[in-house]
């Protein structure tokens, strides 16, 4: 059965990795926004095709994500596609990492292509939101189909 | 100079893996930066690299079907290829192995782990080496 635990626990882990290894950002989990979530304009939703079905979704406001993009692209592009392209980029990442740490002997795990979008990427998904040190967050949502939002 | 094709349809990733591999050791490569399989076939055929880097989930062509045609191709065959991917266990890295893919790296990747991948794909000639 899936414990709903390790999922929350891999998504931490997985977000701390990628934040570090990516932009070289130090992020820790907090237990509600410290702000209006409305600031995070920016999101991006990965499917999780097989072998369970679900989404995981990143929303980030523009500020923390054109941060992102100047360490990635050395300052060389920060322009809206590459904002979009860098949201979807870490969405993708923990979604990944979230079906091959969950099933480590299941050779079918994929994932879709990452939608992206402005505004309202958060509706139907359990939040989790991480904080840097200069008090910028962001905001990672997961649903997973059958899996009840009890027991964290 | 080492001919370095990377396949990912994010822009994050192509330029974040350039980054790691160019620190890895491969500084003076020439890359060509592609977004599905079809583009790193259609590449790969004009100019035979050293190196293919690629992802998995693509668009109109994935790195599976990518791997499977060029395991096909005589022309294509035996180019050092590693996988980076966010989706990867013990289970999909067999698979791949099994479609001769020399490397296959977790997303996120870092340098160190790209040089030490360096080692089983045996691209580094005395050039290459720091």
């Amino acid at each position: 059965m899936l414990n709903e635990a390790k999922v929350v626990e891999i998504i931490d882990q997985s977000v701390m990795s990628v934040l570090e290894n990516m932009a070289f950002m130090e992020v820790c989990r907090i237990e509600e926004a410290p702000y209006s979530t409305s600031i995070l304009d920016y999101w991006a939703k990965v499917g999780l095709l097989s072998p369970l079905k679900g989404e995981v979704v990143l929303a980030c406001a523009s500020p923390l994500l054109s941060e992102i993009a100047d360490t990635v692209f050395a300052g060389e592009a920060a322009g809206e596609a590459a904002l979009m392209d860098v949201v979807a980029e870490l969405t993708n990442t923990i979604a990944g990492n979230l079906l091959s740490k969950l099933f480590p002997s299941d050779e079918s795990i994929r994932v879709a292509v990452p939608e992206k979008g402005r505004r309202g990427g958060l509706s139907g998904v359990h939040e989790l939101y991480y904080q840097l040190d200069d008090g910028q967050y962001f905001c990672v949502g997961y649903h997973i189909e059958g899996m009840r939002l009890e027991g964290l | 100079m080492k001919h370095v094709v990377i396949a990912d349809d994010s822009a994050t990733a192509r330029m974040f893996i350039r980054r790691c591999l160019e620190i890895a050791g491969l500084a003076d490569a020439e890359f060509v930066e592609v977004a599905n399989g079809q583009e790193a076939l259609v590449v790969m055929k004009q100019s035979r690299p050293d190196l293919l880097v690629t992802d998995l989930t693509m668009p109109d062509m994935d790195g599976v079907t990518l791997l499977r045609s060029m395991a096909a191709s005589p022309r294509l065959n035996g180019i050092p290829t590693m996988v980076v991917s966010s989706q990867t266990n013990p289970q999909v890295d067999q698979e791949l192995k099994q479609l001769g893919v020399k490397a296959v790296l977790p997303k996120p990747v870092n340098p160190a782990v790209v040089a030490e991948a360096f080692g089983q794909l045996e691209i580094m000639g005395d050039e290459d080496a720091e």
